[in-house]
């Protein structure tokens, strides 16, 4: 055991992650009041390596995750660093959020350096346009202006995503596709520009459960391949069970409880990542135990005083300490933390 | 795609067919005939029509038969010889006067239509893009002042404009000394200086209209999730714009082509007669009033041809546009 954390801790040294947010803040200015969306998120992402973002709707997933590559609307406010040190010496050390959104730089680290993968296939394509005009689109912006060159890219990236019979295939638009082959169509999108991050927005949410375990099993694949690191966000613990090195657990814009997987599903630390493991089905569980949920709804982050978010609904919380300071980040190991007050050594917290 | 658009030829025959018995029975509805305001004329004018004069002027033109016949004959003389009639106010045959007014009455519709679409199509992609914007407020005031302001109105205050600034109301389409000389150049300037206000004032409310209708078209397009798609895949906001949102936002446009072509011919009727316009809308106007039935017809059945072609184009457009109607025919 010992050998093993040393082993890591090496590794850890020798790589660099390839992208480092930090203190990432969105806010977003509503009618009545500023909404913080996300606020203070932290976490790493190492070469080839999958981080896991798992959290509920509407808890800045997906805005943390698109706010990488800088591609949400102009009413989000966003602060912090988003670090990213591509293997390319001309995009190392890059910090992401300090470019123009708009402008060329991001540009081009958009789709050639990290792609994005999106929930709904069918509303991420344009149905104005075949599926293959739109692969592409990617290739010929990143990698080739040649025509004949970028149709024989994306033919083979269509053959790698287990697409068939792919001249006929690549002619065809969206709505002749079915809802697996799309998702299919938009990993190979993606993944034609030998991306070294991919960044997958609930990538299997909008598919059956069968054509999820192919596209999972796919993605898998072409990871080990190609060699890239993976964003994944999803609500889905199962998901990340099969998928992630590290989980981060996020709710109401900040990360409660960020592990690696194991650690994170044998020994959770956060009230939080506790009720959503006890809301997971099992196998051979009994069918008469209606499985646990977790009271209540998420509020919205508008105008929050210095409090813990999960207050309202947790089980554990100690009153007087919970809804009037703002909850540190505490180390558990040097891999695990969590942001709760029963893990700090001064429960009284600190002053925000 | 061929065979979609010689189906949909082949539908319109029948459509037009119904829609000429309809145009002629309605003509016809209206209590009294052409003799009988021709009389009211002649009796203004101090000479009386007896009866028998009536009778006999009746039987010359065929108006004593029953409707149905009348409508038999018309058709047939049109469907064989291409003759659609006479015309008793003109007192020539319904083609000559359809050809005296149907080139400059083209002429103003087309200009009114293009002037339209190049007008409101980037205004609306403009105001989408910069959504509650100084400028979007302007172009969305101007709209909304162009279809609420009556035609007639906007055709007097320009011509008064017109008239203090520039010394001339540019009544009719052409300055005097060119209505009846042969087509040069100088003709040509003169018509198009002549265009501007009818255009503006026929074409404004419906180009305030397609601003608006396009307008809300792109703002659902800029949100959606394939316009995401392609900015994370690296793309410029200039290509994103007009590749997916514009594109998109075109087909509800393309579809009501159709219409706006027969609307413009429709509602240029009081401009033209405000303006003095020598085009179809007085013509028609006259025709009615004075129960000229085959004037009339023929021009009620050119212009609902007109909306059934526009309509026709249309479909054929929205079908070469939109991917998905285009299997839907393939399946068949």
């Amino acid at each position: 055991m010992t050998t093993q954390t040393a082993q890591a801790a090496q590794a850890a040294k020798d790589e660099r992650p390839l992208l480092s947010v930090q203190d990432l803040k969105i806010r977003i200015q509503m009618e009545n009041g500023v909404m913080h969306a996300v606020d203070g998120v932290d976490f790493e992402i190492k070469k080839g390596k999958t981080l896991g973002l798992v959290g509920e709707s509407g808890c800045g997933k997906s805005l943390t995750s698109r706010a990488i590559i800088g591609i949400n609307p102009k009413e989000c406010e966003t602060t912090g660093t988003i670090g990213y040190d591509s293997a390319d010496a001309a995009d190392s050390e890059l910090n992401l959020l300090s470019l123009d959104p708009k402008g060329k730089r991001i540009r081009s680290i958009r789709g050639r350096k990290i792609a994005m993968i999106f929930q709904e296939p069918m509303t991420a394509f344009s149905p104005m346009y075949t599926i293959g005009n739109q692969i592409m689109e990617a290739i010929r912006t990143h990698r080739t202006k040649n025509k004949k060159e970028a149709k024989k890219i994306a033919l083979e990236m269509l053959g790698k995503v287990g697409i068939s019979d792919q001249e006929k295939r690549f002619d065809q638009y969206p709505h002749e596709f079915s809802g697996g082959m799309r998702q299919r169509a938009m990993i190979s999108m993606a993944l034609s520009c030998n991306p070294e991050l991919l960044i997958a927005d609930e990538p299997t949410t909008a598919l059956d459960v069968t054509i999820q375990a192919q596209v999972l099993e796919l993605m898998q694949s072409l990871q080990r391949e190609f060699g890239m690191a993976i964003l994944l966000v999803t609500h889905d613990l199962g998901i990340i069970a099969e998928m992630c090195d590290e989980v981060a657990v996020m709710y109401l814009g900040k990360i409660v409880e960020q592990a690696p997987v194991k650690e994170l599903f044998y020994n959770p630390k956060h009230p939080y990542t506790k009720g959503l493991l006890k809301s997971m089905p099992r196998l051979g569980g009994e069918k008469s135990v209606r499985l646990d949920s977790i009271e209540g709804s998420v509020p919205m982050p508008i105008d929050m005083p210095p409090m813990c978010g999960f207050y309202e609904r947790c089980k554990d919380r100690i009153e007087g300490v919970c809804n009037v300071n703002a909850v540190p980040k505490t180390d558990i190991s040097d891999q695990h933390t969590v942001r709760c007050f029963l893990y700090t050594d001064r429960p009284e917290g600190e002053s925000p | 795609m061929l065979q979609y658009s010689i189906k949909r030829i082949l539908m319109a025959i029948p459509v037009v067919m119904f829609i000429s018995f309809i145009v002629f029975y309605i003509i016809q509805l209206p209590p009294g005939d052409y003799v009988s305001s021709y009389s009211a004329q002649m009796t203004a004018a101090g000479e009386v029509m007896t009866q028998a004069d009536m009778d006999q002027m009746r039987a010359n033109l065929g108006l004593d038969r029953p409707v149905y016949e009348q409508y038999a004959i018309w058709i047939k003389k049109i469907v064989f010889y291409g003759d659609f009639g006479y015309s008793f106010n003109y007192n020539k045959p319904v083609m000559d006067v359809v050809k005296q007014y149907m080139g400059l009455t083209l002429v103003v519709s087309l200009v009114t239509m293009a002037f339209q679409y190049i007008v409101a199509i980037p205004i609306g992609i403009y105001t989408a893009v910069k959504q509650y914007s100084a400028g979007d407020y302007f172009f969305s005031g101007i709209s909304f002042l162009g279809m609420a302001t009556p035609n007639f109105l906007l055709a007097i205050i320009l011509m008064y404009l017109s008239y203090t600034w520039f010394g001339d109301p540019l009544l009719g389409l052409f300055s005097s000394e060119y209505v009846n000389a042969p087509w040069s150049m100088a003709k040509m300037m003169d018509l198009l200086k002549h265009l501007v206000i009818p255009v503006i004032v026929i074409g404004l409310a419906s180009t305030a209209d397609l601003i608006r209708v396009m307008r809300g078209q792109m703002l659902d397009e800029l949100n959606k999730p394939n316009v995401i798609t392609a900015r994370s895949k690296g793309l410029s906001e200039t290509k994103i714009l007009f590749k997916y949102p514009t594109r998109a936002a075109l087909n509800p446009i393309v579809s009501t082509f159709g219409w706006s072509l027969s609307s413009i011919f429709t509602g240029s009727t009081i401009t033209a007669i405000v303006l003095n316009l020598p085009i179809q809308g007085p013509v028609m106007y006259k025709a009615l009033l004075g129960q000229d039935m085959y004037l009339a017809g023929s021009w009620l059945l050119f212009m609902s041809l007109l909306t059934v072609l526009g309509t026709l184009i249309s479909d054929i457009l929205l079908a070469w546009l939109d991917p998905k109607i285009r299997t839907e025919f393939r399946g068949n």
